[in-house]
């Protein structure tokens, strides 16, 4: 059976690379642990080639409902979707949206109680606590531990233990990491190798570079999301690496530190300063439009939105762009981590089959695929693949400075229930600064309404 | 199936009252005064009242939307925290009411002028007065993309204009102090040719007599217009208002698809804020404490409109 996923993966060195990932066992698990972390997934039987009667037209003829948002992730899987219909003979009611379209319906139909949706993409950093709470994931972890229900090559333990982290709460699994996000910086190589410039590797060169670019309306020198809600994932990494974040040492909540005040100064500076005009309507649509369109120099946010620019059919920026790590601030460097997953709804009628095609879609030669085009996902073997770059339309630079982030990333956004909300205090807060206000009476007053939503979840 | 309903129950009915009954259209005849209406009132009590009763007896819950919790009673806990604590609701109220109020004087000063001017006779005026209504039959969320890729700062129509006639950058939909000022001006384009639909009906039912007594005392038209054909539109400007102000504040979708009450919070009126704590927060239970808070403004805006229009306008 892996036989039929190679042929029909897009990769054309299929022999090597097969070979090597059987071979990579050895350099998987010195590559997990450098990502650190404790391992809370089961030590699955099913991960050994041992297990037996595994069959993937177990569950023919069904269909299931899966409904996802439109991103990179899932344009690769879409891609593959014959395969998964004739590995399995099971057929796919496929409902793709615009991602916040998707999230509200999907939240509209598990409140409403009868949703017919069966496996559904899911955000940890932005639901996990809330579906948890809501009883509306599955519990994977049976169907892991079964090894008549896993695939022998599954091989959880291929999975960064970040990643299982992430798809983890209470010790229950209940979901599988498909890609998983770290922030990076795109700049416009061709105009830093003329300036004979390199990329910033520091908040100060940042500044620096963006100054010297900005040359507006032509060219501006720097761009990020300055969007209401949108933001918040972007000035994540700025907090921590001016020394904030959200909760102090004791775990108490703590958004007005001088290292949040500084970084958000920072940030909303830089935007004023440099930045196209209106960007607190920018989200990355608008922010990656503008870089597809040559107009910017610098923007950080998720490297899975390089693929786009080296899409001739939407960029005027092919081949000029470089990839660039998250630059290092005063108090060091912690780009975080967004993982997304695949889950199962509690309530559907076809949790079996939806578990097959959970794991073909978080498989090996799946997320390989997705890789290499251009979006970061959670599998060591996947990595640790020679040459990943060839036949990818992203340089090698892509490759390693988000595996360079993702060793040193920290899981991102603040570990609440209601993450939607922290996530609008917060970019409510940099909006008003990048409009601007006073940064520490703006951050004061976040951190009244934060420290009011932790108190709310603590005492309910 | 509402409609199926009453006749299904009339059935057994019939039947029991034997052979010598009389035709079934007498017996339709005697209740008809509870058939026909009943199809709209079941429809009525099953989509109107049973959501308002579920929603304020949702409004004394907490839920977020649990599958094996159901909602918790917490008393007035929803109502003391919206009305004591929340300013970001009574920001979302005082929105509201400007942006239906400007929104409402706007559209009834354009729309009775657009009104009186295609009263008048002119070539080509129905071809004028059916472009005029466009706006109004266009679905909002196309008004609204369409306005946001013009007042776009960087590849807008607007600005690009303004930029070329030498005038300052204006960020229509990024400055916190103008966007909503934007959002009625666009709310305006859309719904002036309501009024103007509906005080057309009225002027030309105008009876013609006052008119021309007035014309005869040789009153000028400027007072024709102030102190014969106003006072006599009042009662379709008032109908027209009414119904266009009620509409108004809960207005949704070309705020939504605009600005989502951003930046910031700027534009958030409250039915965006409620959706905000429904669909994205989870707050199922506090979502409803303030749709009834909203609900009751509304009930207390239409009762003073009504009361406006009841109030005598022309002595004949």
């Amino acid at each position: 059976m892996t036989h039929r996923v190679d042929r029909a993966s897009i990769l054309s060195n299929r022999i090597s690379r097969r070979a090597l990932i059987r071979g990579s066992a050895a350099g998987a698990a010195l590559f997990t642990a450098a990502l650190a972390g404790t391992d809370v997934g089961a030590q699955t039987p099913a991960a050994s080639p041992a297990a037996g009667n595994f069959d993937w037209m177990k569950y023919k003829g069904t269909k299931i409902r899966v409904m996802v948002p439109i991103n990179p992730t899932n344009d690769v899987l879409k891609a593959h979707f014959d395969e998964f219909k004739s590995k399995t003979g099971m057929d796919i009611q496929y409902d793709e949206l615009p991602e916040n379209n998707e999230r509200q319906k999907l939240t509209v139909e598990f409140t409403g109680g009868n949703s017919t949706v069966d496996v559904f993409y899911t955000s940890f950093f932005q639901e996990k606590r809330l579906f948890a709470k809501n009883a509306w994931y599955d519990d994977l972890t049976p169907y892991l531990n079964d090894p008549s229900m896993t695939a022998p090559d599954f091989a959880w333990d291929d999975f960064f233990a970040g990643a299982k982290n992430a798809g983890t709460v209470d010790g229950k699994l209940v979901g599988v990491p498909t890609n998983m996000d770290t922030n990076i910086t795109y700049y416009r190589k061709d105009l830093f190798d003329q300036a004979g410039m390199k990329p910033p590797a520091t908040m100060d060169e940042l500044e620096a570079a963006a100054k010297h670019f900005h040359n507006p309306p032509q060219m501006y020198g720097f761009v990020a999301r300055g969007q209401k809600n949108s933001n918040a994932t972007q000035i994540d990494p700025y907090l921590r690496n001016f020394g904030g974040g959200y909760f102090d040492k004791d775990g108490k909540p703590d958004v007005d530190s001088a290292g949040d005040i500084k970084a958000v100064e920072f940030y909303a500076d830089l935007l004023r300063k440099y930045g196209p005009p209106g960007v607190t309507n920018f989200s990355w649509p608008e922010a990656s439009a503008l870089m597809q369109q040559g107009r910017v120099a610098l923007y950080t946010d998720g490297a899975g939105f390089a693929g786009p620019f080296e899409d001739p059919k939407k960029s005027k920026v092919v081949g000029k762009m470089g990839y660039g790590i998250f630059p290092a601030g005063p108090a060091g460097n912690f780009p975080p981590i967004f993982a997304n997953g695949l889950a199962i709804y509690s309530q559907s009628k076809h949790k079996e089959a939806a578990w097959y095609f959970v794991q073909w879609a978080t498989s090996k030669s799946i997320l390989l695929a997705t890789l290499k085009s251009g979006t970061s996902v959670g599998r060591t073997s996947a990595w640790d693949t020679p040459n990943v770059e060839q036949g990818s339309p992203l340089p090698k630079e892509w490759f390693d400075s988000t595996l360079q982030m993702l060793k040193i990333g920290v899981p991102g956004l603040p570990d609440v229930v209601n993450v939607a909300e922290a996530r609008d205090i917060i970019s409510v807060g940099v909006i008003d600064v990048i409009n601007g206000q006073d940064a520490t009476k703006v951050m004061q007053g976040v951190q009244q309404q934060f420290a009011a939503l932790v108190a709310k979840e603590q005492g309910s | 199936m509402t409609l199926s309903t009453p006749s299904n129950a009339s059935r057994p009915a019939a039947q029991v009252a034997g052979r010598g009954r009389p035709p079934r259209s007498a017996w339709l005849e005697r209740q008809a005064r509870w058939v026909f209406p009943a199809p709209a009132a079941i429809t009525l009590l099953v989509l109107v009242v049973f959501p308002i009763l579920y929603t304020v007896w949702m409004s004394f819950h907490s839920w977020t939307g649990q599958i094996q919790t159901p909602p918790q009673a917490i008393g007035l806990a929803n109502y003391t925290q919206a009305l004591l604590h929340d300013t970001r609701m009574w920001h979302a109220i005082w929105r509201m009411l400007i942006f239906g109020g400007l929104g409402i004087a706007f559209q009834t000063i354009l729309g009775v002028g657009m009104a009186l001017l295609f009263h008048r006779e002119f070539p080509g005026k129905s071809v004028v007065r059916t472009i005029a209504i466009l706006p109004m039959v266009t679905t909002p969320v196309v008004i609204a993309l369409t306005w946001t890729l013009i007042l776009n700062p960087t590849q807008g129509a607007i600005p690009y204009i303004f930029f070329k006639l030498g005038l300052p950058q204006v960020l229509w939909l990024a400055d916190p102090k103008i966007v909503l000022l934007t959002l009625i001006l666009v709310d305006t384009w859309e719904w002036t040719p309501l009024i103007m639909w509906i005080t057309l009906a009225g002027l030309s039912a105008l009876p013609n007599e006052p008119l021309e007594a007035a014309r005869i005392d040789g009153a000028s038209s400027w007072q024709i217009f102030w102190q014969i054909i106003l006072p006599l539109l009042r009662p379709a400007i008032m109908v027209a208002v009414l119904l266009r102000g009620i509409d108004a504040i809960k207005t949704f979708d070309i705020i939504y698809a605009m600005t989502q009450g951003g930046p910031g919070n700027a534009s958030e009126t409250m039915n965006i804020y409620v959706f905000q704590q429904a669909f994205n927060y989870q707050q199922i239970g506090y979502a409803s404490a303030l749709l009834v808070i909203f609900f009751i403004i509304v009930l207390l805006l239409a009762l003073v409109l009504i009361r406006l229009r009841r109030a005598p306008s022309w002595q004949p």
